[in-house]
């Protein structure tokens, strides 16, 4: 089920909104009840036949932790260890990657091994991670274990994070999960930054989208340089307000519910260098590799080569989690350079320079890295990108048509990739007046996304697939 | 005062959040969407296996999405908000005009359509032509302009690439017709900007007289004379094919002309093997009734047969897209027997076998100039329609 739908705003979420409040705060325990039940539904209606992998997922994992908790010798605890390490990377690796692995065996050795052509579930790379981060973190004495099973299916399965993000940390939930204390204004903010993430989501992401598709899935020969640079543009507006989206209405659903989900984007396309872009990009994602590979590989500690072959590493391992197909590695990659590059020398020129260089110099390796990101094949991705670097001719009178049809969304898109709400918000004053103006904000939105979920066919949400 | 807005505000979203589904399971159901031109999805079946295979939940989103309570009026104001407001130049596909309501077309690949996609074009009508002329019979391909290349000069210059790329086609197209021996009656040279609608993408029965009478021609045949009809403009509010994806928020406006011969020539009149009334127009009960193109013939139908008994005229067969059904209205007035196919609907054999089996003394196809490379439906000829 995605949030974007009407059997999703009209049906389920009333219904468990209703279900929720109507337990009594004190029941804590049965409100989480509710919402688990609510959340296996919400994956139920996704993936009907894959909701026992999630379920054993979590199974799995709170036996994990539980035995790591209770054994102090430390070859058992490594061997408990392992056990989590290969259950989970194993469930992803026979779900996510075994066609990409026999496909590549096909090609280097020549044979014919026929594909399985298994069908990953929704959301698969989010939950394992998440249950992995619970036993690691359980393992590494972070957090305590939790022996009740149904709050930790609660904080795997729960539905506002549950398929496309952000990866939430147990320590972030784990007092929330029996104490959290839901209140009027909680609601208030939650169903605003919901409201603000659908429409994100319907008014522009799938707008400037159609605008990507079309333009990505051109012959390479109808594709003018003007045209790529379009196609390109829209493509990097589409991902950032899709999965910035998506993340707001997650962050808001949990408010909704009393949960505080850090944030997963602080406003990207606003970064001086790539390394600071990944600090404001799926901050969930980056955050989680570097606490879960980079530093346990020695992360800066160590000399300059193992730094940076553990750079490689972790992102040659960021592109193949987003997917299982090489132009994903090849995107890890590109960042890796990037950043190597940035620690070794250029951070600090472009630290510098006057603040536009280094703005142009991001905005432009980042969506050089989205032409990369959003392209079918390797083959795909030079070719595109020969077309935005040598001048080609093509169709270009459509690259005026595509400015002219979405100038709006193009120029919101401008406007609120930058920190303008954020700018408008802390100007207003913390008072009733305030409140006012965003809540009726809010609900101008709500009806136009309202009206674009009933209008369009073209709803896809980027980050489910991975 | 603060808690109080926000405690408003909560009522306000949860009010639209119960009422909207409350609303639309008590409102009553349509089956057809009049804007949209097609049926609205049915409950899906709640078995096992649609819950297993995710369809039901599919199926339910569709039906939610179909019959939500105001579906019409958000549709409408919708497509209002991107015309006043937004200002696009293409709503709903559509290319907003105050003189012709356009279609818009995505990119294609190239700028015209491939040797490829016309050669195997060309191969299936050679081969229907062949099966013609081997008992005797002949075959004629009427290429009609669509709205795209008639009004091309519309077309702003940021989309000309839309009726560049069909009129490049067509020249293609006729010259590999020709070279197969195929004969191609380009209705470009007969129809003008007059015999289309504005708000719709079919030309009109001044249109079809046109055809009718090049196809009288071709076959050697009297054509009845213009002047022998009596025309008649109906008051009826007329939704075309182009204004109705826009909710008709357009102040173009068309109406629908009737047309009735002076001399009455008798005929009989199957639809699909089914005896119907002797006539070719439909017409609507009152003046309130909304009229559309597919008065004509009743729109669109599998296979028509029309039989005027005068054993001395030649039979005729036409086949094609929706085109045809204006010009239908007069075929029949020259033919003995005229029998009108639609290959989107037809399937009970293929319209070779069709043809050899009704042996017609002249087949006629009529189809839009953004057809010409379409295999499917009526581009289908040799092979049966699934």
């Amino acid at each position: 089920m995605v949030f974007s739908s009407l059997s999703f705003l009209f049906v389920f979420l009333p219904l468990c909104l209703l279900v929720y409040f109507a337990i009594p705060k004190k029941l804590r325990g049965l409100r989480n009840g509710a919402l688990l039940l609510f959340s296996l539904f919400f994956y139920f209606v996704g993936e009907p036949k894959y909701l026992i992998i999630m379920v054993g997922s979590i199974a799995v994992n709170y036996l994990l932790a539980l035995a790591i908790s209770r054994t102090k010798k430390k070859p058992f605890r490594i061997l408990l260890l392992i056990l989590t390490l290969g259950a989970n990377l194993g469930v992803l690796i026979i779900f996510k990657y075994t066609d990409f692995i026999l496909a590549n065996i096909n090609n280097i050795f020549g044979v014919t091994i026929p594909l399985t052509g298994i069908i990953m579930p929704i959301g698969i790379s989010f939950f394992t991670f998440q249950g992995l981060s619970y036993v690691l973190d359980v393992y590494m004495g972070k957090v305590k274990v939790q022996k009740n099973i149904l709050y930790v299916a609660t904080y795997v399965a729960l539905f506002p994070q549950l398929v496309a993000g952000p990866i939430v940390r147990y320590e972030t939930v784990e007092n929330e999960l029996g104490t959290r204390n839901e209140n009027y204004e909680d609601i208030a903010i939650g169903l605003r930054r919901f409201i603000c993430g659908l429409a994100k989501k319907m008014l522009l992401a799938n707008t400037l989208g159609q605008v990507a598709t079309e333009i990505f899935s051109l012959d390479p020969a109808q594709r003018s340089t003007a045209l790529a640079w379009i196609g390109a543009l829209a493509y990097s507006f589409q991902i950032f307000f899709d999965f910035s989206g998506y993340s707001d209405m997650a962050i808001g659903l949990g408010r909704v519910f009393g949960f505080r989900f850090l944030e997963n984007f602080n406003y990207p396309y606003i970064s001086r260098s790539i390394t600071e872009f990944w600090r404001r990009w799926h901050i969930s994602l980056g955050s989680w590799f570097r606490d879960y590979l980079y530093i346990p590989l020695g992360g800066n500690r160590c000399g300059a080569v193992r730094q940076i072959l553990n750079i490689l590493i972790v992102w040659a391992l960021t592109g193949l989690w987003h997917g299982a197909a090489w132009n994903f590695v090849l995107w890890g990659l590109y960042f890796a350079a990037l950043l190597i590059i940035e620690k070794l020398f250029l951070k600090k020129l472009l630290d510098k320079v006057p603040s536009v260089f280094s703005h142009i110099y991001a905005l432009f390796f980042i969506i050089i890295g989205w032409v990369i990101f959003n392209s079918a094949s390797l083959d795909g991705v030079a070719v595109y990108l020969k077309q935005m670097f040598i001048p080609s001719s093509g169709i270009g009178n459509r690259a005026v048509y595509y400015l002219w049809q979405y100038k709006v969304e193009f120029i919101f898109a401008v406007i609120f990739s930058l920190p303008t709400a954020k700018l408008i918000s802390s100007k207003m004053k913390d008072n009733a007046l305030s409140e006012l103006i965003k809540n009726i904000g809010a609900l101008l939105l709500l009806v136009l996304s309202v009206l674009s979920v009933v209008n369009t066919s073209f709803n896809p949400f980027i980050y489910f697939r991975f | 005062m603060k808690k109080t807005v926000n405690i408003v505000f909560i009522c306000v979203v949860m009010a639209v959040l119960f009422a909207i589904p409350c609303a639309t399971y008590l409102s009553e159901k349509e089956t057809f969407s009049v804007f949209e031109n097609r049926n609205l999805a049915l409950k899906p079946e709640l078995t096992r296996d649609s819950v297993m295979s995710g369809d039901y939940f599919d199926g339910a989103e569709t039906y939610f999405k179909d019959h939500i309570v105001l579906r019409d009026t958000m549709l409408k104001n919708y497509t209002k908000l991107q015309i006043d407001v937004l200002k696009k130049p293409v709503v709903s596909d559509i290319i907003v005009s105050d003189e012709e309501l356009l279609p818009y077309v995505a990119l294609k690949n190239g700028e015209h359509a491939s040797n490829d996609e016309i050669n195997a074009s060309v191969a299936q009508l050679s081969a229907l032509s062949d099966t013609v002329s081997s008992y005797g019979g002949e075959f004629f391909y009427i290429g009609v302009p669509g709205q795209i290349t008639m009004f091309s000069e519309l077309y702003p210059d940021y989309l000309s690439d839309i009726p560049s790329y069909n009129i490049e086609t067509e020249k293609l197209f006729a010259a590999a017709l020709e070279e197969n021996g195929v004969n191609f009656i380009a209705a470009r040279d007969i129809l003008n900007k007059e015999n289309y609608f504005l708000t719709d993408h079919h030309y009109d029965l001044t249109g079809g007289y046109k055809i009718y009478k090049a196809i009288c021609d071709a076959a050697g045949v009297e054509a009845v004379p213009e002047s022998e009809f009596n025309y008649t403009t109906l008051p009826n509010t007329f939704y075309g094919s182009r204004s109705r994806k826009i909710y008709n928020l357009t102040p173009l406006e068309d109406k629908l002309t009737v047309v009735d011969p002076y001399t009455d020539i008798p005929f009989t009149r199957r639809d699909n093997g089914v005896d119907v009334p002797s006539s070719v127009i439909n017409m609507p009960k009152g003046e309130d009734e909304i009229v559309s193109y597919t008065q004509y013939m009743g729109g669109d139908k599998a296979e028509t047969v029309i039989r005027t008994n005068r054993e001395e005229l030649p039979n005729i067969l036409i086949y094609g897209d929706s085109y045809t059904n204006a010009v239908e209205c007069f075929a029949y007035l020259s033919f003995n027997e005229a029998r009108y196919i639609d290959l989107r609907h037809y399937n009970a054999t293929s319209l070779c076998e069709y043809v050899k089996m009704y042996q017609p003394d002249y087949v006629f196809c009529i189809r839009d100039d953004g057809q010409y490379v379409n295999l499917e439906g009526n581009g289908r000829v040799s092979t049966l329609h699934p």
